[in-house]
């Protein structure tokens, strides 16, 4: 069995539980941080930076992407980046309409 | 043990199934992106759909961000429960993968009850496409549009999820369990993407 075949089925259930826990923290954090009224780039800025947290968490821990191969690794962020060229490319439609 | 056949490069045939998941999973990275970047355009952009202009009315608000919460925290601990499940069947303890497999796939279920719950106050609000409140509010009808189209779009995730589970806890009971890690482990990488999803969705549609 391959290095990383192994890694990913012998979990340690200690880290999978504290990860539980701090993405159930983090939904608290979040709808606490709904209650101030931020402005709304930064309600929006706010939102996605928890979102994104919460977000590595799941990858890195419960996807195992920690010890994950390169490949998948380049597969998703060659989806983030394609994402974020497009986030960026509305900025010139949305600076007008301010 | 089941022997497992490397190439020269210590690629097994586990290795290049995970291609195949991230790939497809790259796919759906682009489809929720894409649909999320139009949504926070339309709502930041838009004069009549725009953050502190419209967004939910006040009526079921507070009940529909709760039922929300509640499906988080239910999404995140079926996630919990898969990877107890692929730790258990990396062990070769067949009832604790069947236990934990078997909670994964009742928290879908249960996401799903409590988003019809959700739907049903809604409607009883009069908040979808095509009502008179959202006739009269084009803001509110554009908001609604996406907010259906969006969650329907995740719902429909969370029955393939459920599905993708539930054939892998039928062939469980005989299957050998090098056999079933494996597989859990792919089903497993596409049901925390469903859960990755609804942690944007959830404060986006919701709480801005």
């Amino acid at each position: 069995m391959s290095e990383h075949t192994q890694a990913a089925h012998q979990r340690d259930e200690s880290v999978d539980l504290a990860v539980y826990v701090g993405l159930l923290i983090l939904t608290v954090v979040t709808v606490a941080a709904s209650w101030f009224h931020l402005g709304k780039i930064f309600a929006v800025a706010t939102a996605v930076v928890i979102a994104a947290t919460k977000a590595s968490l799941i990858g890195l821990y419960f996807m195992d992407l920690r010890g994950e191969r390169p490949l998948m690794h380049a597969i998703l962020w060659s989806g983030i980046v394609l994402v974020g060229i497009l986030l960026v490319g509305l900025i010139p439609d949305l600076a007008l309409k301010w | 043990m089941q022997a497992v056949l490397a190439n020269e490069n210590g690629w097994t045939e586990e290795d290049a199934g995970k291609v195949g998941v991230w790939l497809f999973l790259l796919s759906e990275i682009l489809l929720f992106g894409a649909l999320l970047a139009s949504y926070l355009s339309t709502r930041l952009g838009n004069p009549d759909c725009a953050l502190g202009v419209t967004a939910w009315p006040e009526a079921g608000h507070g009940a529909a961000v709760a039922l929300a919460a509640l499906n988080t925290v239910i999404l995140l601990t079926s996630s919990y429960t898969m990877v107890r499940s692929i730790g258990r069947a990396g062990r070769g303890d067949r009832a604790g993968f069947r236990k934990n497999l078997m909670a994964t796939v009742a928290l879908g279920a249960a996401f799903l009850v409590v988003k019809s719950v959700e739907y049903t106050g809604k409607v009883h609000h009069g908040l979808y496409p095509g009502s008179e409140l959202a006739l009269a509010n084009q803001g509110l009808s554009i908001f609604l549009s996406y907010y259906y189209g969006m969650t329907i779009l995740h719902m429909v995730h969370v029955v393939v999820g459920m599905a993708w589970n539930g054939t892998l806890l039928y062939a469980s009971s005989s299957a050998a369990m090098p056999s079933m890690a494996r597989k859990s482990e792919f089903a497993g990488l596409y049901w925390h993407f469903v859960d990755v999803v609804w942690v944007f969705l959830f404060p986006l549609l919701y709480l801005i």
